[in-house]
């Protein structure tokens, strides 16, 4: 029994160390979320908010393009910069997140937000190729 | 009695959390996969509707007049497979041309250039390609290639894959021939290591051995050696890396004989400073900045394709043989730029693009200008096609190959109004030039566009954030692009509330025109009706003619 017990425990370790990066397929686009634990100095600054960091890179070549976005956090809408970089601050909790550019294909997906850590959102975002009329 | 069960439930949980753990690190690693390792799936590098018109100049091509199989001069026609894989092709961009390059299907045997005997190595590779090439004045040039490789002369891989228009691997040793679609011989060459050595001909010489003669002629020798060639119908074996390894025997036919003439060092054998559409003979070409991508079977393959041999095998010509227009078609356009590639069939469509690509004022000129400039990402290319019901012509952008394609439904189209087409080829040519703004130049995009910005990025679609901005920004200079189209077409007399109306074409579905008044919505709509339908709605007639070709 021991042994049993030490063997979920070792199983349940691995899938916390593993899955402190999700990343999850949608279709078209790659979601990679990583988290990371804030900082002290971050802690005391900031201590409930949790620091969403976007990345928006196209799928088809792997750079960071100057992707021009809308993302929607909770259905409250903000535009990225013209890198295609976004920084939010969000209290602890599920958000929703959605994010839009013509040319590619819209992307929605949740995270949940701890106190203790912030977020790096990464999107592998592939280009809808629609056709102009 | 109890201990062994124990033991073994204790292994099979070790084994599970092993198998479990390994399961879960490899369900939740951290690495995102690299993207850029990614071999992009797109095959739109050309447009199906461009290959629909190479297929037609094909077809041209091949039954203009056919050449038998051995001509009376002792021409051997290499070419005898007409079945083009048309999924297969490797495009070559270069400064004055585009080259797309397909695979031909089972031509024939394997020529040979030694008599084979049983137990032989078949030491020779035969590949038959067709290729197009576009100059940016307008000018094409078709032909088919043949290559026979010879591996006879040291052990060596086969690299006759690697080997395409213009770029010849440095170890390639053997024969290249050009003929035209109708089979006439145009001119081939001998390579040793990458390096034309030898301008193979047919001549009237008889005979099966090898001769050498040598010529004096003005201050140039040459010395001419004859080969003989069979076509081997056989069997062979031999590993999967090398099926051609053991010739087992069976029927070959002797076809004739060939000459290569030879010449001094000093005198290069590979002349021509042109894109291969010079007058001389032989010609070569200066292929400059190319990019080479191929598709494969319908699949997008970027091969590694050496670079033209020169130093290490080619000498200063690029070490690349080519054959040459005997009579170059008459350039179109002196103005036309690579950067649109105008692949319109119909001379009616063809005619009022030309008076597109000639706007000169405006903002449409400036569209225009980029669309047909040097700027990375601004490629357009116009060619023909069948589009849904609903569609008179239509644009993708793919940022594989950076292009925005045009499609132009001619069916559509031919019973239409020059006036209708004329707005069609502009209405698509703004769509090209927005795809390719906003993907290649986002930061200025924003800023030109900076009240509408928001509108167009909350869009639905692309198509939809395009027509909000044609309508809400390019209207009038749509309508002043179709007034001097139609002012170079001849009509000089025609009230601009036409060109207004027709400016409007495709644009019906935005809010800016929901906003105008029901009268001038029904006015818009009969000209635009009457225009596509060259009939009169309404109190619109057709102020345009017909587009006059079938």
């Amino acid at each position: 029994m021991r042994i049993l017990k030490f063997g979920m425990l070792f199983i349940c370790c691995i899938v916390w160390s593993a899955c402190s990066t999700s990343r999850h397929v949608s279709g078209q686009n790659e979601v990679s979320i990583k988290r990371s634990a804030k900082s002290k100095k971050e802690m005391q600054s900031d201590p409930d908010a949790s620091t969403l960091r976007f990345s928006l890179i196209d799928k088809n070549n792997g750079t960071k393009r100057n992707i021009l976005s809308l993302i929607y956090i909770d259905d409250i809408k903000f535009k990225s910069d013209q890198e295609g970089n976004y920084e939010m601050k969000v209290l602890p909790g599920r958000h929703t997140i959605r994010i839009n550019s013509v040319g590619y294909y819209p992307e929605k997906f949740k995270v949940k937000t701890q106190i203790e850590f912030n977020y790096d959102i990464t999107l592998l975002w592939e280009e809808k190729s629609e056709i102009l009329y | 009695m109890n201990k062994y069960p124990k033991t073994k439930s204790l292994r099979f949980i070790i084994c599970f959390t092993l198998v479990v753990s390994a399961l879960i690190i490899h369900a939740c690693r951290k690495d995102v996969k690299n993207p850029l390792t990614q071999v992009p799936q797109k095959t739109d590098l050309i447009s199906a509707a461009s290959i629909d018109t190479l297929k037609t100049i094909y077809n041209n091509g091949i039954h203009s007049s056919y050449t038998v199989f051995n001509e009376p001069h002792g021409v051997i026609n290499f070419i005898n497979s007409l079945d083009v894989d048309w999924n297969t092709f490797t495009i070559q961009k270069r400064n004055g041309s585009i080259v797309t390059e397909f695979e031909i299907k089972s031509d024939t045997g394997l020529f040979v250039l030694k008599k084979m005997f049983v137990g032989d190595t078949v030491k020779y590779r035969n590949r038959t390609t067709v290729t197009f090439i576009k100059f940016k004045d307008g000018r094409r040039l078709n032909f088919f290639t043949k290559i026979i490789e010879d591996l006879s002369m040291e052990k060596r891989r086969p690299i006759i894959k690697q080997l395409h228009y213009g770029r010849i691997p440095s170890a390639f040793s053997g024969v290249i021939l050009y003929y035209s679609l109708d089979r006439q011989f145009i001119n081939g060459y001998r390579f040793k290591n990458g390096k034309p050595d030898g301008i193979v001909s047919f001549s009237e010489n008889s005979g099966s051995q090898p001769k050498i003669n040598s010529l004096q002629t003005d201050n140039m020798q040459a010395s001419c050696t004859t080969y003989d060639v069979w076509e081997t119908y056989c069997e062979w074996g031999g590993t999967v890396d090398d099926p051609y390894e053991y010739f087992h025997g069976c029927s070959e036919r002797y076809l004739g004989y060939y000459t290569v003439c030879e010449e001094d060092d000093d005198t290069p054998v590979i002349t021509g400073d042109n894109d291969g559409g010079g007058t001389t003979n032989p010609c070569s070409p200066n292929p400059g900045n190319v990019t080479v991508e191929s598709v494969s079977h319908g699949k997008l393959v970027i091969d590694f394709i050496p670079p033209p041999t020169g130093d290490d095998g080619g000498g200063n010509s690029s070490g690349s043989t080519n054959p040459c227009p005997n009579d170059p078609p008459p350039a179109t356009n002196q103005e036309f730029d690579n950067k649109i590639q105008d692949s319109l069939i119909h001379d009616c469509l063809e005619k009022i693009f030309q008076k597109i690509k000639e706007v000169k004022a405006g903002n449409f000129a400036s569209i225009i200008s980029k669309l047909s400039g040097s700027t990375p990402g601004y490629d357009w290319e116009v060619s023909e096609g069948a589009l849904p019901p609903t569609a008179y012509g239509n644009t993708t952008y793919s940022k594989v190959t950076e292009r925005a394609t045009t499609i132009i439904d001619f069916n559509k189209l031919k019973n239409s109004t020059e006036l209708a087409a004329a707005t069609t080829m502009i209405h698509e040519a703004v769509h090209s030039f927005l795809a390719a703004y906003f993907r290649n130049d986002p930061v200025n995009f924003q800023k030109s566009y900076s009240e509408q910005i928001d509108a167009y990025m909350a869009s639905q679609t692309e198509n939809a954030a395009q027509h909000m901005l044609m309508a809400t920004t390019f209207i009038s200079d749509i309508s002043a692009a179709i007034k001097s189209v139609a002012q170079e077409l001849g009509y000089t007399s025609i009230d601009d509330q036409v060109f207004d109306d027709m400016a409007w074409s495709g644009l019906q579905g935005t809010d800016a025109y929901l906003s105008l008044s029901e009268a001038d919505q029904i006015r818009i709509q009969n000209r635009i009706s009457a225009e596509i339908n060259n009939k009169s709605y309404g109190t619109e007639y057709p102020k345009g003619k017909n587009l006059g070709c079938n």
